[in-house]
């Protein structure tokens, strides 16, 4: 099911997987691992956010630009993650299958995973937007960061 | 409920109801009372003084009626400050509309000298020369629109008029089982010196007719009557003369000790006086600067309160101030650490730790659970809560040059002499603001007051409340926070 939800959301975005070969490692592996990696990312985040540093800990670390701070640093996790985990696994293929990739295949193959970083990134956010409002009532000093909504 | 009512007459009366008044917005604890009624009588329309402690009493009444349900005991704003013509809606009598809504007592239309107040000219001739022999030329033609100058023998006169006064009547008819009443005036002036026996003789008199006189002639009563504590600059245009203070102080004390009928306990307070005030007769430019010695003043207010009226009414208290140690520079260690200091110094410390805080550190935590929700960054500019609050705390829409505020008040102190500083004004640091008490820095320099800590405090405090009931709430969280980390981290309370 994740595999399934994965893989729709990302090639709602980005299309289909290309070069088209890859099709079944992007769908099989690095969809589903890349948006897991991703969802326990913005998890974690969230988590550190409201409740280690605005609940265990007493900092001054409460006000949306803060947030807005942790925000930017997912994203750049999660484009990092998604880069990082979708060329190794291509990596692994093309050496497993054998195959050799022209010159024009390795440019797009480059695109395409410029551009599942960046949706990658997107996602992340998007999570960790949610997940703040999920979280953001076991925190003490940042109960309202955000938005008050819906507190 | 039981109802406290203050007299305070004349400029000294008016000014120690300001330093009364922020005792009680501090949270000092007034006993056996529900609620204060001040009073203020001065003939003087645009007495400074006088208008000066009016618009604090209204900007606390504001204040407080905002804060549903009402703060407990030992909170800001605790004790309920009310208009004799409010009470008629507790005290079962009707509205009388001749009882204006304010807090000073209404001398209409006394715009003329005492020769005319009396009728002189209509006056027999027997009569005439009766006047003649207690007032001299300069006291007859003196306009009495800002009062009585010094001269207590004008002010014997034309305060007769209170006593028939729709007020008094009202006051008396409203007046409980349980009420008290307090007097507070100087001594040495005019209006306060001749004021207060007059209107005590007239409110405690077997014989009188006031409504309730029996429970006037039973209730407890106390005064606290201020000797001289401050000099006036030398001015030969001037009707008022300081070197006359001690004089008239003797003369009046004479009378006091065989005309104070049934009073129960009388307060004494002055000081060498080590600061020469601008020499005004009256009027507006009449604007002396609180004095340690009012702070003291409204102290006896508490301790007359604090005693049981079975106490007070068995026989006739004389009480004196004694400062702990002679301090040219007071501050909270020089009260005695059994009686002064627990009573007032937390809970000004408290109060100023707001106070700070509101100063120095909301706009850095405007983004905080306590802040947002509330919406107080708006709503500190715009609500009808806020702006009072700002009003009553810092110079803040104060009538012209004349700031009513906690913080102005506080200043004024610091620059008398004797000086009174127990805070350092203007400091943000809660470890270094309470003079002599400061609190000890970590290990690294860390603060032992930290804003954090203030912050997190307010946050869990204010987390589940809602605009509705904002104001209430947020001085409810204000004060128990404060007095948490007062009692936790000042050292020496």
């Amino acid at each position: 099911m994740l595999q399934k939800f994965f893989s729709s959301l990302y090639q709602t975005f980005l299309g289909n997987p290309d070069p088209a070969s890859l099709i079944p490692v992007y769908r099989q592996s690095i969809f589903p691992g890349v948006g897991l990696s991703t969802l326990f990312l913005a998890i974690a985040m969230a988590l550190v956010f409201y409740v280690v540093l605005n609940r265990v800990l007493t900092t001054s670390w409460f006000k949306t630009r803060h947030w807005a701070l942790v925000l930017l640093l997912t994203a750049i996790l999660g484009a990092t993650i998604a880069w990082q985990q979708a060329a190794a696994a291509v990596g692994d293929q093309l050496a497993q299958s054998g195959e050799e990739l022209t010159t024009g295949q390795a440019a797009t193959l480059k695109r395409y995973l410029w551009g599942f970083s960046a949706t990658n990134a997107l996602v992340a956010v998007l999570l960790y937007v949610l997940l703040s409002l999920a979280v953001k009532s076991l925190s003490v000093s940042a109960r309202t960061t955000p938005l008050r909504w819906p507190n | 409920m039981a109802t406290l009512y203050v007299f305070g007459i004349g400029g000294t009366g008016a000014r120690v109801i300001r330093s009364l008044t922020m005792l009680l917005a501090a949270g000092v604890e007034m006993q056996n009372c529900d609620r204060v009624v001040p009073i203020i009588i001065d003939p003087d329309a645009l007495n400074g003084d006088k208008q000066r402690t009016i618009e604090l009493l209204k900007t606390y009444q504001r204040l407080r009626g905002q804060m549903q349900p009402a703060p407990g005991p030992g909170q800001f704003f605790h004790t309920e400050v009310a208009t004799l013509a409010s009470l008629a809606g507790t005290s079962g009598q009707a509205r009388d509309p001749r009882i204006k809504e304010t807090f000073e007592y209404n001398f209409s239309g006394m715009d003329e000298p005492l020769r005319d107040y009396l009728h002189y000219h209509a006056l027999p001739v027997e009569s005439r020369h009766l006047v003649d022999l207690l007032f001299d030329r300069k006291n007859l033609d003196e306009n009495l629109k800002v009062g009585f100058k010094g001269s207590p023998n004008v002010g014997s006169v034309v305060l007769n008029q209170l006593s028939t006064s729709p007020e008094i009547d009202f006051f008396a008819n409203g007046f409980g089982p349980d009420d008290r009443v307090f007097f507070i005036s100087s001594i040495f002036g005019g209006t306060g010196a001749a004021g207060f026996p007059l209107l005590l003789k007239n409110l405690r008199n077997p014989a009188g007719k006031l409504p309730k006189q029996d429970r006037l002639n039973a209730a407890p009563m106390g005064a606290l009557s201020v000797l001289p504590y401050f000099d006036l600059k030398s001015d030969e245009t001037s009707a008022i003369d300081s070197n006359t203070f001690i004089t008239k102080a003797k003369a009046a004390l004479a009378y006091y000790q065989r005309n104070l009928p049934g009073l129960n306990s009388l307060y004494y307070v002055g000081d060498q006086a080590k600061k020469q005030q601008e020499n005004r007769e009256g009027g507006g430019q009449q604007r002396n600067d609180a004095h340690f010695v009012e702070v003291v003043g409204a102290l006896a207010v508490f301790d007359f309160m604090r005693q049981p009226a079975a106490v007070l009414l068995q026989d006739q208290h004389y009480y004196e101030y004694g400062l702990e140690r002679d301090d040219q520079d007071v501050n909270f260690q020089s009260f005695d650490p059994g009686q002064t200091r627990p009573l007032i110094a937390p809970a000004l410390t408290e109060f100023e730790f707001f106070a700070t805080w509101l100063e120095h550190h909301f706009p850095e935590t405007d983004d905080a659970v306590y802040a947002k929700n509330i919406g107080m960054k708006a709503a500190w500019q715009t609500s009808a809560f806020f702006r009072d609050l700002r009003r009553f705390i810092f110079d803040y829409n104060s009538p012209e040059g004349q700031p009513i505020s906690f913080s102005a008040w506080l200043r004024e102190l610091q620059g008398n002499a004797r000086r009174f500083a127990p805070f350092r004004l203007g400091e943000a640091d809660f470890d270094k603001l309470v003079v002599g008490q400061e609190a000890k820095k970590g290990f690294f320099n860390s603060d032992a007051i930290s804003r954090s800590s203030i912050r997190e405090r307010l946050d869990k405090q204010l987390r589940k409340v809602t605009e509705a009931e904002a104001p209430g709430e947020f001085i409810r969280a204000f004060s128990d926070v404060m007095h948490e980390v007062v009692a936790e981290k000042v050292p020496g309370f």
